[in-house]
């Protein structure tokens, strides 16, 4: 079963998109915060994580460089509100796969989702 | 040989003579009018006179009759010159008759003095306590001539003050006062008690005549309206001070001739300090006189240093006319401040003590008062510009008068500030209907050029609260952006959540569909479906307007570079072709891409403008086809790019819906929309491109709409300068 990891700072968000996947054969693992994400990517690496751009204490960006410091490699989606270009730019040099805008448009994050994990 | 005191009256008189040669010469260096000449040869007549008298005194028999003889040359023709300045003082210049009237006989008499002189003057007799001149048979005549003339100017000073108010009737009272007694006793003593037997007084005429001289050229060389007593406290000062200060050393010489150097000392002394003595005696006889002038204008003068501290304009205006009203106590006072454009004075504030005064609100710059304060930058007096009449300067100014009735004002004093007239005070007559003495003249100089600083600090202040005002608000807009720029993602946030847990839901709802058994529990899903399903087009709708907001409020970057219109053109339509499918809309392009030079904007910014308006007429383009069912209706999006001067106008015209004419003025307002709700669209779109072309582009923005036909949007969007 695929797994992806769900990053962000809200309680809701991280509960109802597990509900959400899980109803659709995706299991969900959750993170809190960037430290955590960290953790656990580093521990049992899933198949996607989507990664909430702005957060208290590590932001998603702050993440992905993490990420790329310790080289590993995964995909990811960044979920954000509304974005500067130049946090886009970055976001993709870092190895991001896209960005998808809050609030979700769930069916269509559901067919990105599975694209990905295809 | 002659007794002193006997000498010392003739003495008197040289010192008479010597005051009077100088007044004329005074009034004639003040202004050379045609007043004023003939007021100078009054004073040098009378001085004439006084020196023919002394001389007849002094000198030994002989001559004595010869000087004598002379004085009568002086003495008779002092009251026609008289008559005549009283007549020029009038306002009026005489009349050839009136001339031939009054200096005939005066010529006459010299006639007859140089042919005949003993038919006046007989001869001169000496007696034990002096000299008697004996007069002539043609004598009583010179003497009627005398009296007539006196009587004639006295009736016309009389009639002058009765016609005439304020300053006016002053002067005249003045006049006639100094002149009247004078002219009257002098023409007694030495002229009428010779005649009839008793010559002992003959050197109190002249004595008394430079009295009236020095009256009467005190008041005219000034050239200000004065108060009386203080004219005749001043004059009788000076005389005295001055008699005794030249003549008392004379006294000394005579009483005691071979103590020459005791007179010298004594002389020295006295001329050393006569000025002194005058100056201390006239500043304490007018301190008790005008005690109740000096307070007010101390009060006036406290009051200037103490407006500076207003800062508020209507206030500081209030309290200047306030000040000026209760203090000097005057019929009304009204300050006027010229305005920001410069082409009138309006009205500042004004009070009255009694009677209501009616004042024009604005007054033109090119008024003849005003202009006459700019040129001259002194004090308007109405009474003098009213008397105003003589051959060098010319008649009274008309419109000036006008000008001044209008206002109703007696004094006029410029606000001057760096040589500009920033505001004026009008100043009614007293109450108490004395006239404005120079003293008072220069308080409100004061005064008003203190207020002059006054107002334009107050001004300045009002300035700098405008723009304090202005910064605030900035600042405000300022930090509410930055408010609205974390609220939204907070706002944001929710509907995100919201998303997921209507979706978990939905989902919830549709795995237990079994569940729902009997017709009345699968209403029930059903409703409860569609209700969840409308909470989530309201959850995206919700971010979309979020979305609007954020864009709105972001300050997107400012820089602008040469654009090629056609390129953005592609762009934007290219990212409407992510959303749209191929084929349900024609763009064309009708433009030459050669043709369009380069515009100056910022790309990112346009590009958001451009798919902001296909964007638009797809929405619209299809809500028309899906309301009207016509097969033969086929979208079509036509861009027109014209160049024109240093612009470009760019012309988006779609053939959708349109914009009912109702609806027509929400056209730039933020959050109107006419796309149905179900659709996508928060309507923001035109709002931003409006601010992005109008503020951010220096462009413009316009729209036509007709609903059913289509919508034209025009830009105009500046080209690269070269």
């Amino acid at each position: 079963m695929p797994r992806i990891l769900v990053v962000d700072d809200e309680l809701d968000v991280r509960e109802f998109s597990r509900s959400f996947f899980q109803k659709r054969g995706i299991s969900v693992d959750m993170a809190s915060n960037g430290v955590e994400a960290i953790q656990i990517i580093e521990k049992d690496p899933p198949d996607l994580v989507l990664l909430d751009v702005r957060m208290e204490g590590l932001s998603g960006l702050d993440v992905l460089r993490e990420l790329q410091r310790k080289s590993l490699k995964i995909n990811v989606l960044m979920v954000s509100g509304m974005e500067d270009q130049e946090v886009v730019e970055e976001a993709s040099r870092l190895g991001c796969m896209g960005f998808i805008h809050k609030p979700l448009e769930l069916g269509e994050l559901q067919r990105v989702v599975l694209s990905i994990l295809k | 040989m002659l007794d002193v005191y006997d000498k010392y009256r003739f003495l008197l008189l040289i010192v008479s003579a010597v005051i009077n040669f100088s007044l004329s010469v005074m009034v004639l260096a003040s202004r050379k009018s045609g007043m004023h000449y003939v007021f100078a040869g009054f004073c040098f007549s009378v001085g004439f006179w006084a020196l023919g008298i002394a001389l007849f005194g002094l000198s030994d028999v002989a001559s004595a009759l010869v000087w004598v003889r002379l004085s009568m040359f002086a003495a008779v023709l002092m009251p026609a010159i008289l008559c005549h300045f009283v007549i020029a003082f009038c306002g009026k210049s005489p009349t050839r008759g009136q001339l031939f009237a009054m200096y005939m006989p005066a010529f006459l008499t010299w006639l007859i003095l140089a042919l005949f002189p003993s038919w006046l003057v007989e001869s001169v007799i000496v007696h034990a306590w002096g000299k008697e001149s004996v007069t002539g048979q043609a004598y009583g005549y010179v003497l009627l001539y005398f009296y007539v003339m006196a009587f004639l100017l006295l009736i016309r000073l009389g009639m002058k003050m009765m016609r005439n108010t304020g300053g006016q009737k002053d002067q005249a009272g003045l006049m006639l006062m100094a002149m009247g007694p004078m002219l009257l006793f002098s023409g007694y003593f030495s002229l009428l008690l010779p005649w009839i037997g008793r010559p002992r007084f003959i050197w109190i005429g002249p004595y008394l005549m430079t009295f009236a001289s020095c009256v009467g050229a005190y008041a005219i060389a000034r050239s200000r309206m004065v108060d009386i007593k203080l004219v005749f406290i001043r004059a009788t000062l000076f005389m005295v001070v001055y008699t005794m200060v030249l003549g008392l050393p004379y006294v000394i010489v005579l009483r005691y001739p071979h103590d020459q150097f005791v007179a010298l000392t004594v002389m020295a002394l006295l001329a050393t300090l006569g000025p002194f003595i005058y100056l201390y005696l006239r500043r304490k006889t007018e301190n008790r006189l005008l005690a109740e002038q000096r307070k007010y204008q101390a009060t006036l003068i406290q009051a200037s240093s103490g407006i500076g501290k207003i800062k508020d304009l209507p206030r500081l205006f209030k309290m200047i006319v306030r000040v000026v009203t209760r203090t000097v106590k005057v019929e009304h006072t009204a300050i006027y401040l010229l305005d920001k454009k410069g082409r009138f004075y309006k009205l500042g504030a004004s009070l009255w003590s009694r009677n209501r005064v009616f004042l024009p609100e604005n007054i033109p710059v090119d008024s003849a008062l005003i202009q006459k304060m700019i040129l001259r930058k002194k004090i308007v007096v109405a009474d003098e510009e009213r008397s105003m009449v003589d051959s060098v300067h010319g008649l009274q100014d008309m419109a000036l008068c006008n000008d001044l009735a209008i206002l109703q004002a007696s004094l006029v004093v410029p606000s001057l500030m760096d040589e500009r007239m920033v505001a004026f005070l009008v100043l009614g007559a007293k109450v108490s209907g004395k006239p404005y003495t120079s003293d008072d003249l220069s308080v409100f100089s004061i005064l008003a050029n203190q207020s002059a600083l006054a107002i334009e600090n107050a001004m300045f202040y009002e300035d700098v609260q405008r723009t304090q005002a202005q910064l605030l608000k900035a600042e405000k807009m300022a930090t509410i952006g930055t408010m609205a720029d974390g609220l939204s993602h907070q706002i944001n946030n929710r509907f995100h959540a919201m998303g997921f847990i209507v979706s978990d839901m939905q989902d919830t709802l549709s795995a237990r569909k079994e569940n729902f058994s009997t017709p009345a529990l699968m209403e029930v899903a059903k409703e409860l479906d569609n209700g969840l399903q409308r909470l989530q087009d309201n959850v995206t709708r919700g971010g979309e307007i979020v979305q609007g907001l954020l864009r709105y409020s972001r300050q997107e970057g400012e820089e602008k570079s040469p654009c090629d219109v056609n390129k953005i053109i592609d762009s934007a339509y290219e990212m409407v072709q992510l959303k749209i499918k191929k084929g349900q809309m024609v763009l064309l392009k009708d433009f030459d891409p050669a043709a369009i030079p380069m515009i100056r904007g910022n790309l990112v910014q346009l590009l958001e403008v451009f798919f902001n308006l296909i964007d638009n007429a797809y929405d619209a383009m299809m809500q028309r086809k899906g309301e009207v069912h016509d097969s033969e209706y086929k979208p079509l999006l036509k861009i027109q790019v014209i160049p024109k001067d240093q612009k470009v106008c760019i012309s988006f015209i779609d053939n959708g819906i349109g914009v009912k004419k109702e609806e027509r003025y929400k056209f730039f307002t933020p959050f109107f929309t006419t796309k149905p709700s179900s659709k996508k669209g928060t309507g923001l779109g035109l709002y931003v491109i409006r601010k992005i072309v109008e503020e951010s582009h220096g462009g413009s923005v316009e729209v036509d709409s007709e609903y059913m036909t289509g919508t034209v949007i025009r830009l105009t969007l500046p080209v690269v300068s070269a």
